[in-house]
């Protein structure tokens, strides 16, 4: 922006707008200025996230300031950047007051009260649906055919009368009213000016375009930039912004009540402690480690007993699982989908709907699901025990065998859960898994199947030589996100199975974090967790991305 | 495939196909069928064994005024339905001195049981084992000879009529008489489960999901515009920072947005299960995707003639790809008709008024943990909306999925 785009007399009059703004700039120095102060006086332990985060905070409270100094000289030169400082501060300082105003009118919290409001006039809301399907109702009706628009008028009449009682009725004119008297407090009416102000003064600059020269690419940037606002702020509010909070909050004790102390590495350390120690093969192996270690498992070769341990032992068993649990999954959710594509690729009829059915699971809430399989799995009205125990009869009676029926309890027996748990996924994923194997069949061209017929491949090498080769990125696909949504397996564990403390065969890693974060609020120690999974699930990425780096290479 | 001609062998393989597809259709299915059958189910039905998919509820009739149980009896041969008249009778047990059970008389082998009022004493007593039993002649009800025998013991049973015809009686204990059922669905379950706090919960989460997908729904239009339409300095750098947010996983950032919304007070309220997730990275890259294939000469023709980019992305764009718009509401939709990991953290299992459903639903699990009927009543309230969905809007959920698999 440094290059001049229009020479301008220097002792020209500014537009009052400019004006206005480099006097509304000091104000926003002046506020940017005290909002820092108050960052550092007011709250004394930063809503107890500690020294560094209040640092951090009141350096970004400092930067309108900066940025308004900025804008303010730049203007005075009537250079572009300082417009365009301006239009930035105007509206960030413009979304900010709306947020604050929002706030201080009681919306954010009054959505709460709205459920409330509208149970007690339920029967309105039976209004909006009969004036919907009356609406439906005609549009399915010919053009020309009179009654169309009336029941159209009727729909309408009926849909906005049910909404007025309704609104009425649930009290959005007390709403209104409440928003209103807000207005007694000083400090509604200066966040509303402040709005309208700063609102009205970025509308102003924008149509200095001309005065400052501005070409259609600079135009196009700050349409971009609007357009793209919301997307931005909404990333730095909860997603960058968090992101760099739990990265400071792993290398901190943090817990409830307390101020956070950095620790350095500690948590982390902590986590990933592991230690391998040997005793006799009739020792106790826990004398095989340290004091703060707890035993993970132990291996007998000859004579000696070699124990590994860990400081964190629940969290390796976690992880444990967790890749267990993954790598069950991808034969359960990988192979009968691939056979159930092929199936549904072919050009029978009546596959639209066998598709339809298959990923019907995918649709449904996964705690819904996993409730329906708990008393699947009761062991004494469960179905699949009764199943079980048919089969068993079935055998014994035709076979001569005697068989034992295993009564197997699906969900106590510490050996097994996790296998309920991987059948209950896979039932979940298979369909949806289904669908994209699809996709990636109808993706593969017709001529490779017409090359390999006329060279006398038959059906088999076909499937052999030309189908699964040609799936392969596909399947691969499926397998890394079957991984990766499995490594931070929760909803499953948490609703299938009832028991608190959740039965250490049955944590997930994430499980686990819940239950150090959410039981023990050990925030500080949670976050390290996060970022270890993180690390994990990162690795399996990259992978991914490799791999399909070279597949693109590879097809080119 | 390679077409070939039909021959008897293709049937054959057709078949087989097709009964693999509805096995397999089957298994998918059960959970659901199993769900929506024990919604109607009555809480004894429920712990029936061997269990039964339809929902089946004791059959009762009015009887003196009052709702009587049915049960089902053989009477000279032919089945009938009497019903329980709440009177009882007092009952003797008779039996010959060798069958007597001398350890536990109630156990013995019972030869004739008749009112304790029609058996006439006939002043005679035999020991047997330890005790001393009293001898009646009894006459059979089905007229027999009458016969000299010992009285094991007395007992109470329950009376039975058929209410139709006063003189068909039936004697039994009405705790192992089995009960005539007819299918019954019992539909108010749902309204027993919406009064377990499920009616607010749903209400709740139309308001979160109708939040969450429209906020998501303007961000990504938006967002996605900008990404494939205007050129403008730092645009791809912002687009490669969201394409790599998608590879965060939402574990790492939980714990801070735990504490941000402590921070900003939103913590239990449903404004925090909205506002934070309105803005989607996947969201907005799947409408960048299509809006690319949007030919450009369309737009330039458009500001040439001055319209501003918000007339063109609403008159233009926005109407071109309904089917990109309906993919990513029906993702969002779900997304947040689903969710549980977060409203469980920051609403709680505690606080009701502001529960969505996935909350209800544990916490009916847990209150109701031995009424599986009322927690799968539950589950068929969460569920069904969006199968329903799924039904009416089939193609757009599809295409939600293979989407996510585009640039795999």
């Amino acid at each position: 922006m440094t290059a001049r785009i229009q020479e301008r007399p220097q002792g020209a009059a500014y537009p009052p707008a400019l004006l206005v703004n480099i006097i509304w700039n000091i104000f926003v120095i002046g506020g940017s200025l005290l909002l820092c102060y108050t960052i550092f006086q007011v709250t004394e332990d930063f809503f107890s996230l500690g020294r560094p985060v209040q640092l951090f905070a009141g350096m970004v409270a400092l930067l309108p300031a900066v940025l308004a100094a900025f804008a303010t000289l730049a203007l005075l030169q009537r250079r572009p950047a300082g417009r365009y400082a301006a239009l930035v501060i105007n509206y960030v300082v413009m979304v900010m007051a709306g947020f604050v105003l929002l706030h201080l009118w009681g919306v954010f919290i009054g959505l709460d009260y709205i459920s409330g409001a509208i149970l007690q006039n339920v029967q309105y809301t039976l209004g909006l649906a009969l004036a919907y399907a009356l609406y439906w109702l005609a549009g399915r009706m010919r053009e020309d055919n009179p009654l169309r628009l009336l029941l159209e008028r009727v729909a309408i009449a009926i849909g906005m009368l049910s909404l007025l009682l309704l609104l009425w009725f649930a009290g959005a004119v007390n709403a209104a009213f409440s928003i209103i008297s807000t207005y007694a407090n000083p400090v509604v009416w200066l966040v509303t000016a402040i709005m309208i102000f700063s609102g009205l003064l970025a509308y102003r600059i924008l149509h200095l375009g001309e005065y400052f020269g501005e070409t259609p690419q600079q135009q196009a940037a700050w349409q971009g930039w609007l357009m793209l606002s919301p997307n931005v702020i909404g990333f730095v509010l909860f997603f960058a912004g968090p992101l760099l909070l739990s990265f400071y909050l792993s290398f901190t004790n943090d817990t409830v009540g307390n101020v956070p102390e950095i620790i350095g590495l500690r948590n982390y350390g902590e986590i990933l402690s592991l230690q391998v120690g040997s005793v006799e093969v009739d020792a106790n192996p826990r004398t095989a480690l340290d004091r703060d270690y707890g035993v993970l498992g132990d291996i007998v070769i000859g004579q000696t007993r070699y124990v590994l341990g860990a400081r964190d032992p629940l969290f390796w068993q976690s992880i444990r699982n967790t890749i267990v649990f993954c790598l069950m999954l991808i034969p359960l959710s990988v192979i009968p989908a691939i056979f159930l594509s092929l199936i549904l690729n072919s050009k029978l009829p009546g596959m639209k709907f066998y598709r339809a059915i298959y990923f019907l699971p995918s649709v449904a809430a996964v705690v819904g699901t996993a409730l329906i399989w708990r008393w699947l799995y009761d062991p004494t009205i469960g179905y699949f025990n009764f199943i079980i125990t048919q089969i068993v009869g079935f055998l014994n009676s035709t076979f001569g065998v005697s068989l034992t029926d295993p009564r197997i309890l699906w969900l106590t027996d510490q050996g097994v859960v996790l296998f309920s748990l991987v059948l209950l996924a896979g039932w979940q994923v298979v369909g949806f898994n289904t669908v994209l194997f699809l996709a990636g069949l109808q993706s593969i061209p017709q001529q490779l199947y017409e090359a390999a017929y006329v060279d006398g491949a038959n059906r088999w090498q076909q499937f052999r030589n030309v189908t699964l080769p040609m799936l392969s990125p596909t399947t691969f696909f499926v397998i890394i996100t079957t991984v990766i949504t499995g490594l931070q397996v929760f909803n499953e564990p948490y609703a299938l199975i009832a028991a608190r403390p959740m039965p250490t065969a049955a944590t997930t890693a994430v499980y686990y974090l819940y239950n150090r974060g959410f039981f023990r609020f050990e925030f500080g120690y949670a976050s390290s967790v996060a970022w270890v999974l993180f690390a994990l699930i990162f690795v399996v990425t990259l992978v991914q991305f490799r791999i399909s780096r070279s597949n693109k290479a590879y097809e080119e | 495939m390679v077409q070939t001609k039909l021959a008897s062998r293709d049937y054959l393989i057709r078949f087989v196909l097709y009964a693999l597809l509805t096995g397999f259709a089957l298994v998918m299915l059960f959970p659901f069928i199993y769900m929506m059958s024990t919604s109607f189910k009555t809480s004894n039905d429920v712990y029936r064994f061997p269990p039964r998919l339809l929902p089946y509820s004791p059959t009762t009739i009015q009887y003196n005024g009052a709702e009587a149980p049915l049960y089902r009896f053989e009477v000279d041969g032919a089945e009938r339905e009497l019903v329980l008249t709440g009177d009882r009778v007092f009952f003797g047990f008779f039996t010959t001195p060798d069958l007597i059970n001398t350890a536990e008389p109630r156990q013995s082998e019972i030869l004739l049981q008749v009112p304790i009022d029609d058996a006439v004493a006939t002043g005679a007593s035999v020991d047997v084992g330890e005790r001393t039993y009293d001898e009646y002649t009894v006459t059979p009800e089905d007229g027999g000879e009458p016969l000299t025998l010992l009285l094991a013991y007395r007992g109470a049973l329950d009376v039975f009529v058929d209410p139709n015809d006063p003189a068909v009686l039936a004697y039994a204990a009405a705790r192992t008489a089995p009960a005539a059922e007819d299918i019954n669905f019992q539909v108010g379950n749902y309204a027993t489960v919406f009064g377990l706090n499920l009616n607010r919960a749903l209400i709740n989460t139309v308001i979160v999901t109708l939040g969450v997908t429209i906020g998501q729904l303007v961000t990504s239009i938006f967002g996605g515009y900008a990404f494939s339409r205007i050129q403008f300095r730092g645009r791809d750098t912002i687009f490669l920072a969201y394409l790599g947010s998608i590879m965060i996983p939402f574990v790492v950032l939980i714990i801070p947005m735990y504490r941000l919304m402590v921070a900003i007070g939103w913590q239990n309220h449903l404004v925090s299960l909205i506002v934070p997730w309105i803005f989607t990275a996947y969201g907005t890259f799947l409408i960048r995707q299509f809006f690319i294939t949007i030919p450009k000469e369309i737009e330039e023709a458009a500001l040439l003639d001055g319209c501003s980019r918000f007339r063109i992305l609403w008159t233009i764009f926005v109407p071109l790809s309904t089917p990109a718009i309906a993919t990513l509401g029906i993702f969002s939709f779900l997304y947040a008709w689903n969710s549980f990991v977060w409203p469980l953290l920051i609403i709680g299992e505690g606080n009701e008024p502001n529960h969505v459903l996935t909350l209800s639903l544990i916490r009916l699990s847990n209150i109701a943990a031995d009424q599986p009927n009322l927690v799968l009543t539950g589950a068929a309230i969460a569920i069904l909306p969006p199968i329903i969905m799924f039904i009416l809007a089939q193609r757009y959920f599809i295409e939600s999925v293979t989407s996510s698999a585009v640039k795999g």
